[in-house]
C-alpha cells in the first residue's frame, strides 16, 4: 500500500497514578489505518475506550499519555497543543459516542447543532450552513430532512439521534471517525440500518474508521480488522473474516462462551483467564 | 398431565389516560409449564418487561386473568397476598448496578426477606443461598460498589432464591455483563433452575441467550404477541412471521459472514 | 478479629481485603471515607473551625479569663490589651470571655435546630415523594408555604407570637430551616422509588413504613446532612439577626448577635465591640460552610 496510513499508532500508554500505584489502562499499544474498517473488542476495562480518546487526547486531566508514535496523517497527534486539537477535533477527526442524549444539546435543535458543527470548521454562512445540514440528514436516509432540523434531540428516537451524530461528525467532511459503543444503546433491527449507513459514508468517503466495541460478532461482520484488547494490550491482530480461526486463548475463550443458536450446548465453556496474558 | 403452572390470558396494560393512553400491553395470552424456560423476544417498548412488572405484582394496574399455580393473582395487594406473592414468584433484574441497595451490605440485603418473613434459621439460610449462587462467604460483608458486575448478579440471584419461589422472572438478567461473565451467569442459572426445580421466564433481546436457555419463546411487538416458537423451530428457520426472521437473522451481526465461515 | 488485631494493628482490620463482621464493614467504610476527607485541606480547615467551637463550649469556665457577666464600670470601653484579650464592653464586661461563653449559646442554638429540622424534614420529604398522591400534595403545599416566607421574617413572625427568649427563637429559626430538606429528601425519594433495588424488596413483601425508613431514608440522609451543614451558617446568621433585634437571648446573655447589635452603637469609637462577635460570627459561618462542602465531597453518591 503506497498510501501512508490516514493514523499511526506506535507503544501508546495510558496510565493513571493512583494511592495503590499507578493503573496502565492502556499499554504498548499500536496499529495503522488506512482506508478501512477497523474494530477494537474488549470488556470492561480492557483499555479500548481510553484509546479512542488518547487519540484525540481527551483523556482526563490524571491521565499520563505517552507513545512512541502518534500520527494522524502528516500531523504529529503528541506534539500537537491543545489549540491544535481543537481544530482537529470535528474537523478532521470525528467521534461518535453511544448515546446520543448525552452528545446532543438538549436545548438546541438538531439542525441548529449539524450546522453549528459545519460553520465552527467551514467559516459558512448560516444559508450554505442548512443547505448542506439538509444534505447531510439526507445521507443519513432520514426521510424528512426539512422537518427533523427542527426537532429537538428529546424528540427524536434512538435511531434517527445517532443518525443525526452520523450527520454531525461528518458534515466537515473528516477523515478518520472514531465510534466509541455506537449502536450499543439501539435495538437490533435499528442497529442495522445505522451501520448500513456508516458503512456506505465511509466505503464513499474513504475514511479511515476506528469502530469500539464489546460486541464481538457485531465487529467481526462489520469491520474489515480486528483487534482484540485484554487489560490494556492488543492480545490479537487478524482480518475479520479469520476471527472464527483466532488463535489467541483469550479470543478463543470469548469465542466459546457465546451463546450460539447453531451450536447448543448444556453448559457454555466459561473463560478461565491465564495470568500470562497480561505480560505475554 | 398437569395444567401449566403460569397462566396469562388476555393480559392488558395501559399507561397514561385520555389522547396519551398508550398500551403496552395489548391482550397477551400464553402459558408456561412447570419446569419450563419461556422466553419472550422483541424490541424496546414491545411490552415484555411490563409482562414482568405485571406477573410479579408490581404494577397492579392490569387487565384480564393470571395465575401461578392454585393463586388467581389479584389486583388488592393485601399484606397476606404480598408476602405469599413473594414466596411464589421473584425477579432478577436487568442492571446489577442498581439492582442492589447501594448503602446495604450483602448479608443485610438477603436478611431483609428473611426478617420480611419472620423465617427462622438466618444464618444457615444467608450461608446456603450464597453456595448455591457461587459466593464465598468473604462476601457477607461487602458492598455493591466493592463487588464486579458478575458479583453482584449473583447476588441480586441470591436474593431472589433466598424465599424458595417456585418462579423466577429474568429480565435481561445478563444484558448489562461483559461476554465472559455472561457464560457463568447463564450456567448458574441453568443449574439452579434444575437443583430447585423453578421455572423461568426470560426476557431478552439475544437470541442467542433465549436459544440456549429456552425451550420455547414468543415473540412481541408492540404490546401483542406475534408468534409463539419451539427453539428447534426458530434455529431451523420455521418462523411463520416475518418479523420474527427479520429480528432473529438482524441478531446474528451486519452479515451473516461470522456463520458462513464457521461452518465452511 | 483479635488475631488480625494482634498482627499489625487497627489499620490492617480497617483496610483487611476478607471483611468478617458488619461492624467492621461499617468501620472500614469510614475509615475511607475519612480518608478522603482528610485529603482536602479545606475540609480539615472546617472541620477544626467546628472543633474548636465545641471545644470552647465545653471548656468555656477553663478558657475564659474574666467571668462574662462582671461588669466594672471603670473599665468600660477598654482596648485589646493585655489584661483583656479583645477589650471591654460597655459594661465593662470582658469580650473575651463573652465571646467563649456565647460559643455555647452558638452551639445549642446549631444542634437544636439541626436535630429538629433535619428528622423532620427528612420525614416529610421522604413520605410525600414515596407515597405520593393527596399525600404528596398536602405536605408539600405545606412545605410551601412555609418556603414562601424569608427566613429571618417567618422566624420573627413566630418569635412574636411566642415571645421572645432563647428557646422560642430556636424554635422559631427550626421551623424555617425544615421546608428545603423536605424538598431535597422527596426529590430524593422521586429518583430512588424507580430503582431496582426498592422493586426487589416489594417483591420480598416489603410494606411501605419499612421501606421508606430501612431504603429510602439512607439514601437521603447524605444529602440532609450536607444541607443542614451548609444552612448552619444562615442558622448562625438568622439567630445573630434575632439577638440582633432583641427577640434571641436577652440580655446579660453573652449572645453573639445581641453583642454586635450593642456594638453597634460604638462601633466608630470602640470598634472591637462590633467586630470581635462579628468576627467570630463570620469565622463559624465559614468553618460550616468549608465542612459541609468536604462532606459533599466525600458523601455525595455521584461524587
Amino acid at each position: 500500500m503506497a498510501e501512508p496510513p490516514i493514523l499511526d499508532v506506535k507503544g501508546l500508554s495510558v496510565s493513571f497514578p493512583g494511592p495503590q500505584g499507578v493503573v496502565r489502562a492502556v499499554r504498548n499499544m499500536g496499529f495503522a489505518l488506512g482506508r478501512e474498517k477497523l474494530g477494537i473488542v474488549g470488556e470492561s476495562g480492557s483499555g479500548k475506550s481510553m484509546t479512542g480518546r488518547a487519540i484525540l487526547k481527551l483523556t482526563p486531566p490524571s491521565a499520563v499519555v505517552e507513545a512512541e508514535r502518534l500520527r494522524f496523517r502528516d500531523i504529529d497527534l503528541l506534539a500537537a497543543d491543545e489549540r491544535a486539537m481543537r481544530n482537529i477535533r470535528g474537523d478532521r477527526i470525528g467521534m461518535i459516542l453511544q448515546d446520543p442524549k448525552y452528545a446532543l444539546n438538549p436545548v438546541q435543535t438538531v439542525g441548529r447543532q449539524i450546522s453549528e458543527a459545519f460553520r465552527i470548521h467551514r467559516r459558512a454562512g448560516g444559508r450554505e450552513a442548512r443547505e448542506r445540514t439538509l444534505a447531510m440528514l439526507d445521507a443519513v436516509r432520514i426521510r424528512n430532512p426539512a422537518r427533523v432540523f427542527d426537532l429537538y434531540p428529546h424528540e427524536v428516537s434512538g435511531g434517527m439521534g445517532q443518525r443525526i451524530m452520523i450527520a454531525m461528525m461528518l458534515i466537515p467532511e473528516p477523515d478518520l471517525l472514531i465510534a466509541d459503543e455506537p449502536t450499543s444503546a439501539l435495538d437490533v433491527t435499528v442497529r442495522l440500518s445505522v451501520l448500513r449507513i456508516l458503512d456506505e459514508l465511509v466505503s464513499a468517503r474513504g475514511l479511515g474508521l476506528i469502530f469500539i466495541s464489546h460486541d464481538l460478532n457485531l465487529v467481526a461482520t462489520f469491520c474489515d480488522r480486528v483487534l482484540i484488547m485484554y487489560a490494556g494490550r492488543v492480545v490479537e491482530s487478524l482480518p475479520a473474516a479469520e476471527l472464527p480461526r483466532a488463535t489467541h486463548p483469550y479470543t478463543r475463550g470469548l469465542l466459546e462462551s457465546l451463546p450460539r443458536p447453531d451450536r447448543p450446548r448444556p453448559v457454555l465453556p466459561v473463560l478461565t483467564r491465564d495470568p500470562a496474558w497480561l505480560d505475554a | 398431565m398437569n395444567p401449566p403452572l403460569i397462566r396469562v390470558h388476555d393480559l392488558r396494560v395501559s399507561f397514561g389516560s385520555g389522547d396519551r393512553l398508550t398500551r403496552a400491553v395489548d391482550g397477551v395470552s400464553f402459558t408456561v409449564e412447570q419446569g419450563e424456560v419461556f422466553g419472550l423476544v422483541g424490541e424496546s417498548g414491545c411490552g415484555k418487561s411490563t409482562i414482568l412488572r405485571a406477573l410479579s405484582g408490581l404494577n397492579p394496574d392490569w387487565q384480564g386473568q393470571m395465575a401461578i399455580g392454585e393463586r388467581n393473582l389479584g389486583h388488592r395487594r393485601t399484606r397476606a397476598e404480598a408476602l405469599a406473592m413473594g414466596r411464589l414468584v421473584q425477579m432478577v433484574f436487568q442492571d446489577p448496578y442498581g439492582s442492589l441497595h447501594p448503602k446495604h451490605t450483602v448479608e443485610t440485603a438477603l436478611m431483609e426477606p428473611i426478617s420480611i418473613h419472620g423465617l427462622d434459621q438466618s444464618a444457615r439460610r444467608i450461608e446456603r443461598v450464597l453456595v448455591e449462587v457461587g459466593l464465598s462467604p468473604a462476601f457477607r460483608y461487602r458492598y455493591p460498589h466493592q463487588l464486579s458486575g458478575g458479583q453482584r448478579q449473583r447476588v441480586a440471584i441470591a436474593r431472589a432464591l433466598i424465599l424458595s419461589p417456585r418462579v423466577l422472572l429474568l429480565d435481561e438478567p445478563t444484558s448489562a455483563l461483559d461476554v465472559s461473565v455472561q457464560a457463568e451467569i447463564l450456567n448458574l442459572l441453568s443449574e439452579i433452575r434444575r437443583i430447585e426445580n423453578l421455572t423461568y421466564i426470560l426476557v431478552s433481546h439475544d437470541f442467542g441467550v433465549i436459544a440456549h436457555m429456552c425451550q420455547r419463546l414468543a415473540v412481541m411487538n408492540h404490546g401483542v404477541i406475534l408468534e409463539e416458537l419451539t427453539v428447534p423451530d426458530l434455529v431451523a428457520g420455521r418462523m411463520a412471521h416475518a418479523y420474527t426472521r427479520e429480528l432473529y437473522e438482524a441478531s446474528a451481526g451486519y452479515t451473516r459472514r461470522l456463520e458462513e465461515t464457521a461452518s465452511a | 478479629m483479635s488475631d488480625i488485631a494482634a498482627r499489625g494493628g487497627v489499620r490492617t482490620w480497617l483496610l483487611a481485603e476478607s471483611v468478617t463482621s458488619p461492624a467492621q464493614a461499617r468501620a472500614q467504610k469510614f475509615y475511607l471515607g475519612w480518608r478522603r476527607f482528610a485529603s482536602n485541606p479545606l475540609a480539615l480547615i472546617g472541620l477544626g473551625i467546628v472543633v474548636v467551637l465545641i471545644l470552647m463550649a465545653i471548656f468555656a469556665p477553663l478558657l475564659a479569663t474574666h467571668d462574662p457577666y462582671a461588669q466594672s464600670l471603670d473599665r468600660r470601653l477598654l482596648a485589646p490589651s493585655a489584661a483583656h484579650w479583645l477589650g471591654t464592653d460597655e459594661l465593662g464586661r470582658d469580650i473575651f470571655s463573652r465571646i467563649i461563653y456565647g460559643s455555647r449559646i452558638t452551639l445549642m442554638i446549631v444542634l437544636l435546630v439541626a436535630l429538629i429540622a433535619a428528622p423532620l424534614g427528612l420525614l416529610i420529604g421522604t413520605v410525600a415523594g414515596y407515597v405520593g398522591g393527596w399525600t404528596d400534595v398536602a405536605l408539600m403545599r405545606t412545605t410551601d408555604v412555609f418556603l414562601s416566607f424569608p427566613g429571618l421574617i417567618l422566624a420573627l413572625a413566630f418569635v412574636a407570637a411566642l415571645g421572645s427568649g432563647l428557646e422560642n427563637a430556636i424554635i422559631a429559626i427550626a421551623l424555617t430551616a425544615w421546608p428545603p430538606i423536605a424538598r431535597l429528601a422527596r426529590a430524593e425519594t422521586l429518583t430512588v422509588r424507580r430503582a431496582d433495588y426498592i422493586a426487589a424488596v416489594r417483591l420480598a413483601g416489603a410494606s411501605p413504613l419499612r421501606i421508606i425508613i430501612r431504603h429510602v431514608m439512607p439514601i437521603c440522609i447524605p444529602s440532609v446532612i450536607i444541607r443542614i451543614t451548609l444552612n448552619m451558617a444562615g442558622i448562625i446568621l438568622t439567630a445573630a439577626g434575632l439577638g440582633f433585634l432583641g427577640l434571641g437571648a436577652q440580655p446579660p446573655s453573652p449572645e453573639w448577635g445581641a453583642m454586635l447589635s450593642t456594638g453597634r452603637q460604638y462601633m466608630l469609637g470602640s470598634w472591637w465591640l462590633a467586630a470581635m462577635p462579628g468576627l467570630a460570627i463570620l469565622i463559624v459561618s465559614l468553618g460550616f460552610n468549608l465542612l459541609g462542602d468536604a462532606l459533599r465531597d466525600v458523601l455525595d453518591p455521584r461524587g
